[in-house]
């Protein structure tokens, strides 16, 4: 596969799962975009901050792989 | 909107190829990372995140671009402070911090400054004490002469701080050898000790005792003179009566001279003192209403949106709905901008939290919390 290419799938892969927010990927694994509300803590300082909501991608091997 | 095609589908409609074709590309690039974590334990790749294997399972890490573009809606917002940091000097009683307070700042500071103060109060009782111990501990180990200097140092010491005008200090001095042995008898007791020790002691709490009366009296000074202030100063203007005094003034006058007082209540009887209400001020706070103008409140964004139109279409719905609809601008980076449409204006996190809560769907259960400067 050339870089041209690898590039191609690569930006497809990202544009689907944004828009999606879940994408399995045959032989590597599933690719998810989970939402973290905003949420209150307790740093040792004492300083008590609400941190801000997020979204962040995480994944998860499949089975077949690795 | 979700779409349940497979990337396979999706690949092979962007590229313009077969679905093999498609599926081919994929199990390619699956393959090369395989082979790059079999090899290396890690395969970068560009514009996209690296993968990892750690502990036999496989990591990965979006890229620092890619993450960003993933959490644009929320991009560059900062934690909202709720209680600031303990202060690191004579802070070791603390009240609980975890809950989120409405006003609580006095109460920690006054708790913070209690276990100064007591500090401070311990201090010079603390050093007598010290004194008193060590005064002990020198007798258990010194023998009889020995004690006897060591106690020469100490009447000295206290000698030196009573208001009495002996000026001899030392007590073994020019003494004759029945006052040397009294004072030895004196001095060798433990108990004459432990009662010097006592008597330093209360003096030093008669010292702290007299402060705190003048403490206090200046408390009871000041609380009456805010007393005084509250009940009896008065801002308002006075009803301009004087035309009409004049005029009342001359009749009873007239009657008699002597009544002076009378005239006067009369005049406060008669004129009526019209009070005007001021209208209620529109409420500030509140999640209902109209928007009120304000340098910095805090607001609960329902709708992060890239289209100004469709930001301005869903803040007209809001308002129609009865709601006091917020609309804010936010850069994530350079050349784009956020619109936040939020639903009212709080003073404190934790009014915005609780009105949250009774916001209708779906705003209830999708929104986040900003303050807005």
């Amino acid at each position: 596969m050339d870089s041209k290419t690898e590039k191609q799938v690569i930006q497809v892969l990202k544009n689907h799962l944004v828009k999606n927010r879940k994408v399995m990927v045959p032989g590597l694994g599933t690719f998810e975009i989970i939402h973290k509300k905003q949420q209150q803590e307790q740093r040792p300082d004492g300083q008590v901050i609400l941190s801000p909501p997020k979204d962040e991608v995480t994944f998860k091997e499949s089975k077949s792989s690795g | 909107m979700k779409n349940d095609r497979s990337i396979t589908e999706v690949l092979a409609e962007e590229l313009s190829i077969s679905e093999q074709e498609a599926s081919t590309l994929i199990n390619q690039w699956s393959a090369k990372i395989q082979e790059s974590l079999d090899n290396q334990g890690e395969s970068k790749v560009e514009a996209f995140g690296t993968f990892k294997k750690s502990g036999g399972k496989v990591l990965f890490e979006p890229d620092e671009k890619f993450a960003l573009e993933v959490n644009y809606k929320y991009a560059g917002m900062k934690p909202v402070e709720i209680l600031p940091a303990y202060r690191k000097s004579g802070t070791e009683e603390q009240t609980g911090a975890q809950d989120i307070p409405a006003e609580s700042d006095d109460v920690e500071e006054q708790s913070r400054k209690e276990p100064e103060k007591e500090q401070k109060k311990e201090s010079p009782q603390e050093k007598l004490a010290d004194k008193a111990e060590k005064s002990r501990t020198k007798e258990s180990a010194e023998p009889e002469n020995e004690q006897q200097t060591g106690e020469k140092e100490k009447e000295m010491q206290k000698s030196e701080k009573d208001d009495s005008s002996k000026k001899d200090v030392n007590p073994f001095k020019g003494s004759s050898a029945k006052e040397k042995e009294t004072a030895g008898r004196l001095t060798n007791r433990p108990e004459s000790k432990v009662r010097k020790a006592e008597n330093s002691s209360a003096y030093g709490k008669k010292k702290n005792n007299t402060e705190w009366l003048i403490v206090g009296g200046l408390a009871v000074l000041l609380v009456a003179g805010i007393l005084h202030f509250i009940f009896f100063y008065d801002p308002t203007p006075q009803i301009p009566v004087a035309d009409d005094r004049t005029s009342e003034e001359t009749e009873p006058a007239a009657v008699s001279d002597e009544d002076t007082d009378d005239p006067v209540e009369e005049e406060e009887m008669e004129v009526p003192v019209e009070t005007e209400v001021p209208p209620d001020p529109p409420e500030r706070w509140g999640y209902t209403g109209n928007y009120v103008p304000m340098d910095e409140y805090i607001t609960i964004v329902v709708y992060s949106l890239r289209n100004r139109e469709r930001a301005e279409e869903q803040y007209d719905e809001i308002n129609d709905a009865g709601l006091r609809a917020t609309l804010n601008t936010f850069q994530p980076e350079a050349g784009t901008v956020n619109w936040r449409v939020g639903i009212g204006q709080f003073e404190s996190v934790n009014e915005a939290e609780e009105a949250a809560g009774e916001l209708p769907e779906p705003w209830n259960s999708e929104h986040f919390i900003i303050r807005i400067r």
